[in-house]
């Protein structure tokens, strides 16, 4: 029964990645021909000419999503830490209060947030739309932040300093290492939230600010199935790529078998 | 190093856990902290490592008050109950932390690090991962890891409490080794009486939160100041009687009792001290009850409205309503005066 469904999953997940490769290889097809009739590579040509628009998008996307996953990580560790210090009894509805904004509607959200970045003069700005990101990546980060946390024991870091570890050595002989995997797999999320988020690019960026996903959505919109494959092609590539970054990381800077700490 | 703990007081909340906690700790010395769980023996410890602040009293080392010098600048090393090897290091690495961060030259790190393990007889297991190697295993580097540093003052929390019986035998008669050859002071709590009275030679008795009694080890065993601090290190017995012309009499006889104020007082035996055997001065007993503990047995007799308590290691088949011969002898008698 497992065998099955795992088959069944495998083959949905890969027939809708093989036909968004077919989707974006292909200018013609009619009905009930089974495969298309007119091939082309006129839209990854297109995606991969030197076009300033696209390569702009890129480049947006990648630099929102590199400094959304810096300052959500930063922030999320922060706050997982002062979380599993300092609140022992009530975790719990501290874990409520900074995951608030997943629960709010995304458009909610970010008009509040939109109006907010009008006042400090931060709308159809880049800085703008990296925190907005981080607003919605921080909850998860945090998440992982505290998992993380739980799992040092505090008399682990209390052996480091009768061996003489102040806090600076603490955390980058100790706490830093052990940390590691996690904030690689938080920055891996928070890259990924940002990259693929549409409506806080669009809402604060204004138009402004090109992204690959302000590009993707007219594309979609527009019945343009051939170059809106490509961009997902893109988005899956560039995915799996940040996690298996993120994999090779933690392999690499750590040498941690069995996480259990104790 | 000569650690003093001097009238140290500590709260947790509105709950006082130390009350004017006062015990010296003699350089060279294994002094055991005896105490029941929740008695404060690792908050104690926490606070002689700058861990843990202190309402009241001071800490003083050599006679240098410690109280608030940072955990990291005292010089004090700390084995835990578990292991708490740091998993991303290896177990030379573990063992050469403390060296590295106090900045110790690289050939006595290397050198010092093969020395240990060889001491701690793990030379084997240096290029492994802490995962890699068994419970017993890594609270030996552990040891070796506080050792690294050559501290001042070791401290051990229960150190050998996840590990078996045989084991615990082993690393405490190790640890006793370490410390006879390299003249340790070692302060070691726990609530194993029998594990405090072979490894130490001083002890104090903690009991919610206050010291009941502080000294060589065999004295407090043998000669506790009351009926809480004989308990705490196992079964006694406890006669009633009175003093009179230097003899302590009671319905076990007369004992020698120079010195003492005449009245009433109390005699305390332990229960191997009494002895099952004819002679003049035994007495006889009959007994009410058995219980076998495999090579030991414990017998409780009656004489009179008195009961008694004795351990012997005689195989002979003992019933209940038998009759048998017990005598102690005057030097083993400890007489407390009531009041």
């Amino acid at each position: 029964m497992k065998r099955i469904l795992i088959v069944i999953g495998l083959s949905v997940v890969l027939s809708a990645m093989l036909l968004t490769i077919l989707l974006s290889m292909f200018s013609y097809y009619r009905y009930p021909q089974i495969l298309p009739s007119e091939w082309t590579l006129h839209y990854w040509m297109y995606f991969l000419s030197v076009n300033d628009l696209m390569a702009e998008a890129v480049l947006n996307s990648i630099k929102i999503g590199v400094f959304t996953a810096v300052l959500s990580t930063t922030v999320g560790f922060m706050t997982g830490r002062v979380v599993v210090s300092h609140f022992k009894s009530n975790r719990n509805m501290m874990m409520i209060v900074y995951s608030l904004p997943l629960f709010v509607p995304a458009t909610a959200l970010f008009i509040g947030v939109h109006m907010m970045m009008i006042k400090f003069s931060l709308n159809n700005n880049f800085w703008g739309i990296v925190i907005s990101h981080a607003i919605i990546a921080i909850p998860y980060s945090t998440n992982i932040a505290v998992s993380f946390y739980e799992g040092i024991s505090i008399d682990m870091e209390n052996v480091a300093k009768t061996l003489g570890c102040g806090p600076i050595l603490l955390f980058k002989k100790i706490l830093l290492p052990l940390l590691m995997p996690g904030i690689l797999l938080s920055s891996a999320i928070c890259f990924l939230l940002s990259f693929s988020e549409y409506f806080a690019a669009f809402l604060v960026g204004g138009g402004k600010l090109v992204t690959l996903s302000t590009l993707y959505y007219p594309y979609i919109n527009n019945g343009d199935y051939g170059n809106s494959a490509v961009l997902s092609i893109v988005f899956v590539v560039v995915n799996l790529s940040v996690f298996a970054i993120a994999e090779y990381g933690t392999r690499k800077l750590t040498r941690i078998s069995n996480y259990l700490f104790e | 190093m000569k650690l003093h703990i001097k009238n140290v007081k500590k709260n947790f909340s509105s709950f006082r856990v130390l009350n004017g906690v006062d015990i010296i700790v003699e350089k060279g010395s294994f002094h055991a902290v005896l105490g029941v769980s929740g008695s404060g023996k690792s908050t104690l410890l926490k606070i002689i490592t700058g861990l843990e602040s202190i309402e009241g009293g001071q800490i003083l080392l050599d006679g240098k008050d410690v109280t608030h010098v940072p955990t990291e600048t005292r010089g004090i090393a700390y084995v835990f109950q578990s292991p708490l090897l740091f998993p991303h290091l290896t177990v030379k690495e573990n063992i050469r932390f403390g060296m590295e961060v106090k900045k110790y030259d690289k050939k006595t790190i290397e050198e010092r690090v093969e020395e240990l393990l060889k001491l701690l007889r793990i030379e084997d297991l240096g290029d492994r991962m802490p995962s890699e190697i068994s419970g017993g295993q890594q609270q030996r580097v552990s040891i070796a890891r506080a050792l690294a540093t050559e501290p001042s003052l070791i401290l051990m929390d229960e150190p050998f409490s996840g590990l078996d019986p045989a084991l615990r035998i082993e690393m405490g008669n190790l640890i006793k080794d370490l410390q006879r050859l390299l003249d340790l002071t070692i302060v070691f709590v726990t609530h194993d009486i029998n594990e405090s009275l072979r490894l130490s030679n001083y002890i104090s008795l903690l009991d919610q939160g206050e010291i009941l009694q502080s000294g060589l080890t065999h004295e407090v065993y043998y000669k506790p100041q009351n009926r809480k601090s004989a308990s705490i290190m196992g079964d006694g017995n406890w006669i009633k009687g009175i003093i009179k012309a230097n003899r302590f009499s009671s319905s076990f006889g007369d004992v020698s009792a120079i010195g003492f104020p005449t009245g009433e007082a109390e005699m305390f035996l332990r229960p191997h001290q009494v002895i099952i055997g004819e002679s003049r001065a035994a007495f006889k007993v009959k007994i009410s009850g058995i219980s076998r503990l495999g090579k030991e047995t414990q017998l409780t007799v009656a004489y009179g409205e008195e009961f008694m308590k004795i351990d012997t290691f005689s195989n002979e088949n003992y019933q209940i309503n038998q009759e048998i011969s017990i005598m102690f002898t005057d030097s083993n008698c400890h007489i407390v005066p009531c009041g």
